[in-house]
């Protein structure tokens, strides 16, 4: 007697419907195996997500993430000196001021006019 | 092959090594595949499931006890996708496939004709189809894989008490459905005394 019909007979004793639904179980598997393609199948994906895996590690990477940090830290500094630099981008109140200045200047023959 | 060795070869697995995974694959494959095949009856489904498991192996593999024997492990997955297979499966053909069945199945077969070893074996597999799931699924672990009842309950992630009832409740289902082919019996008898 086998482990396993011993293992039955904790649960039930073996009969000849146990036999006949294992004979039919066994018989109905016995010569399928599994197409090679299966294992081809598996190998691509494991292949195409090691290195899908790979790719995303050398995202996360941590000195990139301060690499990138770095990048967005010397933007926000650039942008005000070079703002600084270029006058087309200097301060309204200075061409007011220029704006005002000539202003009152083309008012100075007016004025001399009226008091004399 | 010894259990530490499975142990040995998903640390290698662990370390993205290939080669493990398929010493794994070709000595499992044909037990997860037929277990499968039994439960599914589909060739197609069960080369999928078989897919899936050890997909799951190599993406788990970090989860893995390699003290613990992989075999269990590997039939709760496979247990666990044909559940979703079938599931998916009855919700879609059953309905159409029954209508079919109708429509062009064929007579009733006589006494006579039934003595023949294939006409037993369709009789005996078309009861074991019938059977509910939880049900086919313990019949399957135990009578075809030889699993032991604390096995199958680590499975299917259940207790020992329901895998007794779930055992006891399909054998009497089956045993009424083959009473039903009474004339069956004395060649059953006969073929198996």
């Amino acid at each position: 007697m086998s482990s396993h019909e011993i293992r039955l007979h904790e649960d039930q004793p073996l009969d000849v419907i146990d036999e006949l639904i294992r004979w039919s179980l066994v018989d109905e598997v016995a010569d399928q195996e599994p197409s090679p393609h299966v294992w081809q199948s598996i190998q691509a994906a494991v292949i195409s997500r090691s290195r899908a895996r790979s790719r995303a590690s050398r995202v996360r990477r941590p000195w990139r993430q301060f690499a990138s940090i770095l990048q967005a830290c010397a933007w926000g500094l650039i942008f005000p000196i070079e703002a600084s630099w270029d006058p087309r981008l200097a301060p309204k109140e200075r061409s007011y001021l220029v704006w005002q200045q000539s202003f009152l200047l083309s008012l100075v023959p007016v004025a001399v006019m009226k008091i004399c | 092959m010894s259990l530490s060795e499975d142990g040995c070869l998903i640390s290698q697995i662990r370390q993205g090594n290939i080669l493990a995974l398929k010493a794994l694959y070709e000595k499992y494959k044909v037990q997860v595949y037929r277990t499968a095949l039994a439960i599914t009856h589909d060739r197609q489904a069960a080369e999928d499931i078989l897919q899936d498991c050890f997909l799951k192996v190599y993406t788990y593999s970090d989860r893995l006890d390699g003290s613990l024997p992989l075999s269990p492990w590997l039939h709760r997955v496979a247990v666990n996708l044909s559940y979703n297979w079938v599931n998916k499966r009855r919700r879609w053909l059953q309905p159409l496939e029954e209508i079919i069945e109708q429509v062009v199945a064929p007579p009733r077969t006589l006494p006579e004709h039934v003595v023949e070893t294939g006409e037993l074996q369709r009789v005996v597999q078309r009861a074991i189809v019938s059977l509910s799931f939880e049900h086919r699924v313990v019949v399957v672990l135990f009578y075809l894989n030889g699993f032991s009842l604390n096995e199958i309950a680590y499975v299917l992630d259940c207790p020992v008490g329901t895998v007794k009832s779930r055992l006891h409740y399909a054998r009497q289902k089956l045993r009424r459905k083959l009473e039903r082919e009474r004339h069956l019996l004395p060649e059953v008898v006969y073929e198996f005394s």
